[in-house]
């Protein structure tokens, strides 16, 4: 190829580069790496504010994390062992047939039934009775636990005793 | 040799298995609450606990500290969480008296409460202040107080120590343990057995259905005992060191056996007495017992 025609395709080449304007503040940053007043070291101080951000980012959130998992200062988690968790225990058979067994016996009239002795029992009965009326109630309200579990039991002896006492007048 | 060894070893795993089996994990959690009362009031404080533990610390401080801790225990930590809300508590004064209480959430328009729910109170006073306490399903612990005392305790264990003002006690069914009382002190037991050491001071107990144990100290004043179903035990440590006035009716009065010459019997209305003066300086003991035995002991 000769040198003429070389430097058409050169010229046309050139012309068909796209126009671009430089910006406003191009010679100034020129000026400024040649002073020694690089970019290197803006790039640098950019960058720690970036550290610094990302850091404290993942700090609050790692707070957020430990906030929900930890829930409010004055909750506190614990564990332990019980073996009293559960229902109520139901009422037993006997406790139906006792009932069966006093109104039948009392249903006529029977001098012991009428006893001042037997009066006071069948008194205390029904106290006790309501007692444990009270405690399923507390059951239901607040669970089973030993402290229940203790005045169930009480409670249950005490009514045991009455209605042994009761069976023993009622026989005579 | 070997097989029997080795059958011991497995029948005692097989208990702890099922111990183990039985035990139940549970998650429990608990809200504490501390609030300061700077103003001391002429009443004193009222506590008012239903499923408590109540523990009442007379200290040196011119304040009163109030901790409460509110329980709630599941096998699910969320459901523990989550019911701990059905406990309620105040704390409020009423003229010249604080008033502290708990509640649990009505179950009438909700489903069955499935934690254990329960509160512990610490209540830290001056430890001349009046104390009133009524609890049930719990515990009521009182101690280093030298005000006045009033108490009602429900279904409870309650243990009085280092008491030195006016004691008034009410307990249903319950267990209570005294160690050094000196004041004036009125108990009313029912259906509650009770340990009383080192007291002196003026002391009346009714007892009905109840076991009770008395160990008092030489600084006693008097001691009324009014007993109906229930056995007294009386420990001394020198049978000489008090005067006595017991009467039981219906049972027997068992005495040391250099003493027993002492004891009246009389057989028609099975009643027996023991009545001994020992000199003016020192303290009556009066005992009367209905359908159940009374049991001296001399220590000396």
């Amino acid at each position: 190829m000769s040198t003429g025609r070389k430097d058409e395709h050169l010229a046309q080449a050139i012309k068909s580069l796209p126009e671009h304007t430089p910006a406003g503040d191009a010679w100034e940053g020129i000026l400024n790496e040649l002073e020694g007043e690089t970019k290197p070291e803006k790039q640098r101080e950019i960058g720690w504010w970036r550290y610094a951000a990302a850091l404290l980012l993942i700090a609050s959130a790692s707070l957020v994390i430990y906030t929900i998992q930890s829930g409010p200062s004055d909750i506190h988690f614990g564990e332990e062992l019980s073996e009293l968790m559960g229902s109520l225990p139901a009422e037993s058979v006997a406790d139906e047939e006792f009932e069966t067994f006093r109104d039948e016996e009392c249903s006529g009239f029977r001098e012991v039934c009428e006893l001042p002795q037997f009066k006071t029992l069948m008194t205390e009965l029904t106290a006790v009775e309501a007692e444990v009326v009270n405690i399923a109630e507390m059951i239901e309200t607040t669970g089973y636990d030993e402290f229940l579990y203790k005045a169930k039991n009480k409670a249950d002896q005490e009514t045991i005793r009455i209605k042994k006492e009761l069976v023993k007048l009622l026989r005579g | 040799m070997k097989l029997i060894i080795g059958s011991f070893l497995f029948l005692m795993l097989g208990s702890g298995l099922q111990k183990a089996h039985a035990q139940q994990k549970l998650q429990v959690v608990t809200k504490t609450i501390e609030k300061d009362l700077p103003e001391v009031l002429d009443s004193g404080i009222m506590i008012k606990g239903r499923k408590a533990e109540v523990t009442v610390t007379g200290w040196e401080k011119n304040f009163i500290r109030v901790e409460m801790d509110l329980i709630a225990k599941h096998a699910n930590r969320k459901v523990a969480l989550e019911e701990l809300n059905y406990i309620q508590y105040a704390i409020s004064k009423n003229d010249d008296q604080y008033i502290l209480r708990n509640m649990f959430y009505s179950t009438a328009k909700r489903s069955k409460v499935r934690s254990s729910l329960s509160v512990k109170y610490r209540i830290f006073i001056p430890v001349n202040q009046p104390v009133v306490v009524s609890n049930e399903y719990g515990v009521i612990d009182l101690l280093n107080l030298y005000g006045s005392v009033e108490l009602d305790g429900n279904f409870c264990d309650v243990n009085l120590e280092r008491l030195f003002g006016n004691v008034q006690a009410k307990v249903t069914y319950g267990e209570l343990i005294g160690k050094n009382l000196d004041g004036i002190t009125r108990l009313d037991l029912q259906r509650t057995d009770m340990t009383l050491e080192g007291f002196a001071g003026d002391v009346s107990i009714k007892n009905l259905y109840g076991t009770i144990d008395l160990w008092p100290s030489t600084m006693l004043k008097a001691l009324n005992v009014q007993s109906k179903h229930g056995r007294v035990g009386l420990n001394v440590n020198k049978l000489d060191a008090f005067n006595y006035d017991v009467s039981v009716n219906g049972s027997f009065i068992d005495l040391p056996e250099a003493e027993s010459r002492k004891l009246s019997i009389n057989e028609l209305d099975n009643s027996y007495s023991f009545k001994v003066e020992n000199g003016l300086s020192k303290a009556r003991i009066s005992i009367e017992n209905l359908l159940f035995p009374v049991k001296i002991v001399a220590q000396n």
